[in-house]
This record gives structure tokens, sequence and C-alpha cells, in this order.
């Protein structure tokens, strides 16, 4: 009996830290995704009326700018690399499902990402990312994404 | 003479009534489940994973399976959601499911949308519940092994906390609206 009730109280402990748990933590993602770029539980649904668009290059050493639809050393291709939120095809004129800052923090991340993960490519020493972005209708605006650079040289 | 509030508190959280509606919605979890997860499975039978291109991890600490075992984590997702639909081991079901759609969602920035975050928490929600006890094989089986029939009721708080959620997601879109300038 003394250790039924035991539980019992442990249970009943056990409710109100998960309901104030679950509120508070709600109570940060709602306030919070006023603040941050991304909005986990912030829960603004309503995406804006945002497009972008990307001409993402890569800078090889001796100063040359190609195009990512241009053949890649390693045989690389964007696509494969980067497919998610849009990114795979950023040339095409696109909505901002997630908003514009979101889909501008995954594409600085992206190119940094695939700066970091072609190793057989010895000749690009970073990757840039020239946006053109139109909030809610407004614009166009450009803003330049680097990757950090990469070492050079044979695979 | 009217009850002090921590007592009205303390009576709503401990309450208890029919789960009835919420099995319901445990049996359209399954395949909403699977929908979600279509493009993991999709690159999976190509053997891709989320880390085999540009994904965004939320921190360094967040646990990252290796390939193999991420695979086989997904795959038996399918044998869950179907599990939880039909209501078969409901509890190891719903909570399966709610613990790798939530850590799955999880291991990627680029993962993340409003709706399956939703998904979320309705099957944290369901996995909460003592689900299986009507329109579920579990309470077939029970019938069958000549097992007295359970009531589908339960302490309602984790319903109430659905209800919470649903109702900061109007709110919050709401508000979020009011406050820009564009709308």
């Amino acid at each position: 009996m003394i250790a039924d009730n035991a539980r019992l109280g442990r249970r009943w402990w056990a409710r109100r830290v998960v309901i104030v748990t679950v509120v508070a933590l709600q109570a940060v993602g709602a306030i919070g995704a006023y603040s941050g770029s991304h909005q986990v539980l912030g829960w603004h649904m309503f995406s804006a009326s945002s497009d972008w668009r990307a001409d993402v290059l890569r800078v090889t050493s001796d100063g040359a700018r190609h195009p990512i639809s241009d053949p890649w050393p390693g045989g690389y291709r964007w696509p494969d690399l980067v497919s998610a939120r849009g990114l795979g095809s950023p040339q095409v004129r696109q909505h901002a499902t997630a908003g514009l800052a979101v889909t501008l923090d995954h594409l600085s991340h992206a190119i940094d990402w695939v700066a970091l993960h072609t190793p057989a490519d010895g000749v690009t020493v970073r990757l840039e990312a020239d946006v053109t972005y139109w909030h809610n209708g407004r614009g166009p605006v450009t803003t330049l994404s680097v990757s950090a650079e990469r070492p050079v040289g044979p695979p | 003479m009217a009850t002090p509030p921590v007592g009205r508190i303390d009576s709503i959280i401990d309450s208890t009534g029919s789960l009835r509606a919420i099995e319901l919605l445990r049996i359209a979890a399954g395949p909403i489940t699977l929908l979600h997860l279509m493009p993991f499975f999709r690159d999976a039978a190509n053997g891709l994973v989320y880390s085999d291109r540009f994904s965004q991890p939320y921190g360094d600490w967040y646990p990252h399976l290796p390939k193999m075992i991420y695979l086989l984590a997904l795959w038996a997702m399918i044998p869950a959601a179907i599990a939880l639909s039909v209501g078969l081991a409901t509890r190891v079901a719903s909570v399966y499911a709610a613990g790798f759609v939530t850590y799955n969602l999880f291991l990627s920035r680029t993962h993340f949308f409003h709706n399956r975050a939703f998904l979320v928490v309705m099957l944290t929600g369901i996995a909460l519940l003592p689900l299986g006890r009507a329109l579920a094989l579990d309470a077939r089986l029970r019938a069958r092994r000549g097992q007295p029939r359970l009531t589908p009721e339960g302490l309602l708080w984790p319903v109430l906390l659905m209800r919470f959620e649903v109702i900061v997601v109007f709110v919050a879109s709401g508000v979020s609206r009011l406050i820009d300038s564009d709308w």
C-alpha cells in the first residue's frame, strides 16, 4: 500500500512537471520566434509573400568564377549535394516557403557545407552565393554570401 | 464554498474521461506519419540518408545514429505506423512513432516545417495516453483471450496539453500577422 501510494505520488508530480515543462517550452518558442531566424514552436504559420534566387559560383585559386552548373572537379553535382527546401535549384526564382531569413540562413550554411564536403575538388577555394530576393513583393535586394575558405591542392 | 484555484487546477489535471475521440486521431496518425516520412523512405531506398547531403544540425550535442542503425530505425516506422493505426501493441507503437518522428525532425533545421512540428505534438499526446482500448486490435485480442474489457477512458491531461497547443498555434499565427505591418 505504501509502495502504491509512493508510485501514485510520483505520477501526480510527474504529470505536473510535464505540463509545466511543455507550457514553458512553448512560451519560450513562441516568444523566441520573434528574435531568431528559425521558429521552432513559434507557429508563424503564414509565410510571407517573398521570393528568392541565387547564382551560386565556385571561385578557383586563379580567381575565376564558375557557375555550379558547369562541370565540377571531382564530378560533383550541386543537386546531389544540396536538395532541401528548394536549395537544389537556387538559380530558379522561387517562393521562400520557410521565410526569407530561414532560407538565406540555409543557403549560407549550404555553401559552407559543400565547401567542406567536396574533398575531390582540388581547385575551388570558396563558394559564393549572389542572392536576389523580393520581400513581400518589394525589391529586388541583392546580397552576397561567401563560404569558408577551403584548402586547395590535389585530393 | 468555492474551490480554491489550486484545487480547481488539480482537479482539471487529474480529471478522467473518454478517449474514444483520440482513438480516431490515433487511427489517422499512422498514414499521416508515413506520408510525412515518404521523402526519407525515398532517399533510403536509394541508400541515402540526411547526412549524405547538406543538413544543418541544431547543435553538435544532438546524437546522430550510425547510418545503418538510422536506416533500420526509419524502416521500422512502417510497421510502427501500421500498428499505431490498427491499435496493435498500441503503447509501444505510439511511443516509438512519437520518439522517432521527434528525433528525425530535430536532426536538421532543413527538416523543420510547422505542420511536422504539430505532428510531433499530436504523436506525443497520443503516446502519453492509454489508447488501444477502443477501435483497436488490442481490444479485440483482449476480448478473444477472455480478459476483461478495458473502458476507453483515462486521465485527460495529455488531451488538455494537445488542446493548449492547438490554441497556441492559432493565437501565435494570428498575433504574428497582426503585428506584421505588411498584413
